[in-house]
């Protein structure tokens, strides 16, 4: 038995550390995610939806290049979670492994740091999980997102609403003071007031907050008509359990994140009905694209096929394997592979996937794709309401007081 | 001759040490260019925790305010340009340092470090509610600048000035008195040290070099969030590359974080995700092993005359400090 | 010897420093209590008193290590009382420790240089002129030859000279040495006193605080007695000595009584009011201790010690500081590990067994400075000696028997250990060694620090215990107390066993004046 264990981690060093073997017509991406630190769950779900997607493609044959078939692969560097690292990553990524094109790490801060690096460069980097606006306030030209923006994640949940009941008039926003949190909130307060809604209430709370009761009692004495949550899931587990005890009763309640997590239902049983969750992506919205899966549920069927242990599939693998995509198709588009051909290639992208339309601004954002809303309902199952013509099912509304329920 | 030697042997060095740019990729040079920040900061460390001996746990503070105050220097309404900011960041810090260090220099041991550790969570938490000025935990983003080179120079001298600084201080009373305080403090006073006044002087200069590293740091990461910049791992950093290379040594600091940060380098690019774990592992090794760093196993050829270095000495280090 | 310089001529009156009412109050507790002291120039002032006199204390309040919660001291003129210590250092006053405090890390070079950087003189200096300064000062205290070793390569000989070297270093006029000679053999004595007179010649005043008394009466000028936080006689060295008040402070109650009453045969062995030991009984031999070696790190303390303890025996141990009681003590206890020689314990080889093999045999050491955990309770102390039983159904039989002989503890049961009186902790600690049942109780310094009062009424609870069975081994600084409560005597002296017999015998033998007070 001791003599395995060196063994083993000799051929797991070489393994992990050996180079892919590269045939000739083989594009190599490049990724610094984070397999170990905080963010590492995260960071695998990132690592296996740029796999699943690059697997997919390369059985397929490949991609095609000015009629000439390629190969994909991805060398990985593990950042740590540390946004520092991801900077120096980048830079041993493009400068000794030579890659030409970037898919992002795992969140904002890291794509954040690696933007420059490829700025400097002229690499063009997809990133899938990163939607802060500061990333795209400076004029990157090689830097692309294919999820919605921070900004974006509760304006559906607000269109939702508005489109339900015409009477709707005061909005109290709760926020968790962290970077992308803090996006989320501000994004929705603004939406909230252009469409002429009145926010009675905004606020941040510290990470990591045990009681939010005293910002409860607040905003039950401005009686709002919808209550949104922009923080993390213990956040949102609190806001609704005191928010019963407190009798904070608006028509609507939903969170950034949160109620699409299987987590939320067992936690708050039948308290977490009618609650709403924003979501970048379910495997029951109704889109049709043009790759591989076609369908959210093609993509989820197929992605499971290959990974039995996954349950629920997290957002985050199907957007990065969206990245992969969008990559590939404007790789196919320049016909060349030339970074500075592929950029302008994807700055020019407009294609539907099984993801939703991947479209950049000027910036280099995803606007175009809406994001999703959830519902958990007293059916005890989650539907995806929004947008309508992708929905699965009609969103209960309003939200009955919590004294009112059985 | 002995002595022409080894000069020639540091100006090879250092001829090195600046044409490297040219020599390498910049991802390499990006890495020598942490290799110096961190030993920039263990430089610092070494004069509160390696001569004067005490643990401070909260040395990313200055870290921080040095990054935060060169941030916001050079953004908002002054864009003062870089150097200048720095400059004030490495005062402010030496200023807060004082402030701080006549109250919290008293405690001794491990209450020392417990209350070190409290000011960089306090300063932390300031950097993260004070949104007015530093945008809270959306933090605050600097001018581009790409140039590694840059910021290779500029932490290489600051590196050699370390040196400079710590040769000299380790020759001076200054220096001197540090060391009395940290193996006696009542003998340290008994022979007329003014301890308050020693102790405070080590820790803003500690704090001078954090911030330097923390504006650099800032100035090449471009984006300050108090979650990056006030946290525990730099503290962790500085301190383990002291006492790697040998804290209450002239080289030490420098040796120290070049080894870590070869280290790391190395063990990160062979297992990709077990490489903390291995790295903890090698470090507790050195710990056990050498616990007094690489330069008391290097210095035993000056005290003890021409003795070069054996393995023998290795040995019976290992053996002195064995855990029974 | 070469001869020494003359000594310094003295102008009558002028003094280089005056205390007026010195008090220093920790806690309730006043270890230094209203005490004017006048140190002539130039002179040599001995001082002498009891542990926990607060001599050292009374140090600390001169050199402003401690602030004196009354009083003032006026140095050369100067009013010092709220002076900070490092600047009294830069004034012309320095000290040595008593524990010595040497920077260890460092070489004895720097050491000492340190002390010429900083001190009366250390504002003229440069660092490498300090460095140089330090080599004469090593060259005068004869430790030149380790100038380039570390502090903590030397022996403990060498350590009080770098002590002495160091703060002779600070060019000071008035030097306070607080029992430099204590550990020293009798030839390493004689070199002290030598170099303490040399200093002097050279013009520096001394306050010398030691309890070698052949030292001090050898060198001192003046001597001082310090009892209880206060003096309580001041003088000509040899009219000291004979001080009846002295003798009863210094050498204990009924030592003082056997002194007057020398000459009359039957006054000396008048029982009095406490509780005497039975006759020694003729048991089996309990404790064998053959040619013990021991000592720390390379210091060897013990240089081939072998005694024997019988059953239910009351021995005890006695010699001066330094002999090395408590060396033997920890070393039969191994809870240090012997160098030579052998430990048998009721006939089982226990030589460098594990320090709980050894309480598990029954042999129970009762620290010296009393080791109690401070944040539990009495209780709670008592039942950490139960540690290794497993007659848990008689452990409330045995505390119950504890608190009976003990009645104080049983009041104070729920109290924290820390909070008790010197006296309530010493019974305590031996109460906790009781709890553990020992065959044989090892017991360091019963009197340290206790008023008299407090020490009978402890030596006749370990009569009493006695009595119950236990064998008991005694170190005891107070030569007759222990021995009139022992069936049989040894003697220590610089690590060697000098003299043993029936304790009577002892109380009777001149040479035991010798041994403990040096006269």
């Amino acid at each position: 038995m001791k003599r395995t264990a060196p063994v083993a981690l000799l051929a797991f060093a070489l393994v992990l550390g050996a180079f892919p073997a590269l045939a000739e017509d083989t594009i190599l991406f490049g990724a610094a995610v984070s397999l170990t630190g905080k963010t590492a769950k995260e960071g695998e779900y990132t690592r296996d939806g740029y796999n699943f997607a690059v697997d997919t493609l390369n059985a397929q044959g490949g991609i095609n290049v000015g009629g000439k078939k390629y190969k994909l692969a991805v060398k990985y560097y593990d950042d740590e979670s540390k946004s520092e690292s991801t900077a120096q990553l980048i830079e041993k990524l493009i400068n000794e492994d030579k890659v030409t094109f970037i898919l992002g790490p795992y969140g904002s801060a890291p794509s954040g740091t690696a933007a420059p690096i490829c700025e400097k460069y002229k690499i063009p980097m997809i990133e899938a999980n990163g939607s802060a606006e500061s990333i795209f306030s400076k004029g990157y030209k090689y830097t692309f997102a294919v999820l919605s923006p921070a900004k974006l994640y509760l304006k559906g949940l607000i269109d939702l609403v508005m489109s339900k009941d015409k009477s709707v008039k005061t909005v109290a926003v709760l926020g968790e003071n962290e970077p992308f949190s803090k996006e989320v909130a501000s994004g929705a307060a603004d939406y909230a007031r252009e469409k002429g809604l009145q926010v009675v209430y905004q606020e941040l709370y510290p990470t990591g907050t045990q009681d939010v009761s005293a910002l409860l009692t607040n905003i039950k004495g401005k009686n709002p008509d919808i209550v949104l949550g922009a923080g993390h899931l213990q956040d949102s587990l609190l806001i609704v359990k005191q928010a019963k005890d407190l009798g904070v009763s608006p028509k609507a309640m939903g969170f950034s994140v949160g109620p699409s997590s299987p987590e939320f239902r067992e936690n708050l049983k039948s308290n977490a009905d009618y609650i709403f969750g924003a979501t970048q992506w379910t495997e029951a919205l109704k889109y049709n694209g043009d790759d591989p899966w076609k369908t959210p549920k093609g993509y989820a069927t197929a992605f499971r096929a290959k990974h039995p242990k996954y349950g629920d599939i997290a957002y985050q693998v199907a957007e990065s394997s969206a990245a992969v995509i969008a990559f590939s198709r404007a790789i196919e588009k320049a016909g060349s592979l030339d970074p500075a051909k592929v950029r302008d290639a994807i700055a020019a992208l407009d294609i539907m996937t099984f993801y939703g339309q991947i479209k950049f601004d000027s910036r280099g954002i995803n606007t175009f794709k809406p994001m999703a809303i959830e519902q958990l309902q007293p059916d005890g199952r989650k539907y995806t309401v929004f947008p309508s013509s992708v929905a699965e099912k009609d969103a209960l509304y309003p939200m009955p007081a919590w004294d009112k329920r059985k | 001759m002995k002595k022409a030697a080894a000069i020639a042997g540091f100006l090879a060095l250092l001829a090195l040490l600046v044409a490297l740019p040219r020599l390498v990729s910049s991802y390499k040079l990006l890495t020598y260019t942490r290799f110096l920040i961190l030993a920039l900061m263990a430089q610092g460390w070494n004069f509160i925790g390696g001569y004067t001996g005490y643990a401070a746990f909260g040395n990313v503070a200055y870290f921080g305010i040095g990054a935060y105050t060169t941030g916001l220097l050079m953004i908002g309404k002054w864009h003062v340009p870089f150097f200048p900011a720095l400059a004030a960041g490495a005062l402010l810090s030496a200023l807060v340092a004082i402030l701080l260090g006549l109250p919290i220099l008293r405690l001794k041991g491990h209450y020392f470090a417990i209350a070190t550790l409290g000011v960089a969570e306090a300063l932390s938490q300031v950097a993260d509610t004070w949104d007015s000025v530093t945008e809270g935990s959306t933090g605050i983003d600097l001018p581009l600048k790409t140039e590694g080179e840059f910021f290779y120079y500029t932490a290489l001298g600051f590196v050699i000035v370390g040196l400079l600084c710590t040769a000299a201080f380790s020759r001076s009373k200054l220096g001197n008195g540090c060391v009395a305080i940290r193996e006696d403090q009542d003998a340290a006073r008994m022979l007329g040290i003014n301890t308050t006044l020693f102790k405070v002087i080590a820790y803003a200069l500690s704090a001078v070099f954090a911030a330097l590293a923390g504006g650099l740091t800032a100035y090449q990461n471009i984006h300050v969030t108090p979650g990056d910049f006030f946290k525990i791992d730099y503290t962790l950093q500085m301190i383990i590359a002291t006492i790697i290379g040998g804290a209450g040594t002239v080289l030490g600091p420098v040796l120290g974080a070049a080894v870590f940060q070869l280290l790391s380098t190395y063990v990160w690019s062979k297992f990709l995700e077990l490489h903390p774990t291995i790295l903890g592992v090698i470090i507790v090794l050195f710990i056990v092993f050498l616990p007094r760093g690489l330069m008391t196993v290097l210095g035993r050829k000056r005290q003890r005359g021409e003795r070069p270095f054996r393995m023998s000495d290795l040995l019976a280090n290992v053996r002195a400090h064995r855990v029974t | 010897m070469s001869a020494l310089p003359s000594p310094v001529p003295r102008i009558p009156g002028d003094s280089i420093l005056e205390a007026r009412g010195i008090t220093k109050k920790f806690g309730g507790l006043a270890a230094v209590d209203g005490i004017d002291l006048t140190i002539r120039r130039g002179e040599i002032l001995g001082v002498i008193g009891p542990n926990g006199a607060g001599k050292t204390t009374f140090v600390n309040c001169m050199t402003g290590l401690e602030k004196p919660t009354a009083g003032t001291i006026v140095f050369n003129g100067q009013d010092i009382t709220k002076t900070p210590s490092y600047r009294i250092g830069r004034l012309g006053m320095a000290r040595t420790f008593q524990v010595v405090k040497p920077l260890r890390q460092l070489t004895v070079r720097e050491n000492v240089a340190t002390g010429a950087m900083f001190g009366a003189r250390g504002s003229e200096r440069s660092a490498a002129q300090a460095r140089h300064e330090a080599d004469e000062v090593l060259e005068r205290v004869g430790l030149a030859d380790m100038r380039g070793r570390t502090a903590t390569e030397l022996t403990i000989l060498d350590l009080k000279r770098l002590e002495l070297a160091k703060a002779l270093a600070m060019d000071p006029q008035l030097l306070f040495l607080d029992e430099v000679m204590a550990g020293l053999n009798q030839s390493e004595i004689e070199k002290a006193m030598e170099l303490i007179l040399r200093v002097n010649r050279s013009g520096v005043t001394l306050f010398v605080i030691e309890h070698v008394m052949k030292a001090i009466m050898g060198i001192s000028d003046r001597l001082t007695v310090l009892h209880y936080g206060r003096k309580i006689a001041e003088g000509n060295p040899k009219d000291i000595v004979e001080s009846p008040a002295v003798i009863e402070a210094y050498l204990g109650e009924r030592f003082a009584r056997r002194a007057e009453a020398a000459g009359e045969e039957n006054a000396l062995i008048e029982p009095g009011t406490f509780l005497k030991a039975p006759p020694a009984p003729a048991g089996d031999t309990l404790l064998e201790v053959k040619n013990l070696v021991s000592g720390y790190g390379e210091v060897q303390i013990l240089r081939d010690v072998s005694l024997e303890v019988k059953d239910k025996e009351i021995v005890a141990l006695i010699g001066a500081n330094g002999a090395g009681k408590t060396t033997l003590l920890w070393t039969i206890s191994q809870l240090l590990k012997p160098m030579g020689g052998s430990v048998h314990f009721a006939g089982r080889d226990i030589t460098a067994a594990r320090s709980d093999e050894v309480v598990g045999a029954g042999v129970v050491h009762v620290p010296q400075g009393r080791r109690l955990f401070a944040g539990l309770t009495v209780r709670e102390n008592l039942m950490q000696g139960v540690y290794l039983r497993r007659d848990t159904e008689r452990i409330e039989q045995d505390l119950e028997r504890i608190f009976s002989l003990l009645p104080l503890l049983k009041e104070r049961a729920g109290q924290l250990a820390g909070r008790l009186s010197g006296g309530e902790q010493q019974m305590c600690a031996i109460g906790r060694g009781l709890m553990s049942r020992p065959r044989l109780l090892l017991i360091d310094e019963l009197s340290l620090g206790l008023a008299p009062l407090v020490v009978d009424s402890l030596l006749d609870l370990i009569t009493e215990i006695n009595r119950e069975g236990t064998t008991v081994l005694l170190v005891e600084q107070d030569v007759q107390v222990a021995l009139e409560h022992a069936h049989r005597g040894y003697v220590l002296e610089t690590g060697r066993i000098v003299q043993t017999g029936p304790a009577e015998e002892l109380l009777d033998d001149p040479r035991i004046r010798q041994a403990y007070l040096g006269l």
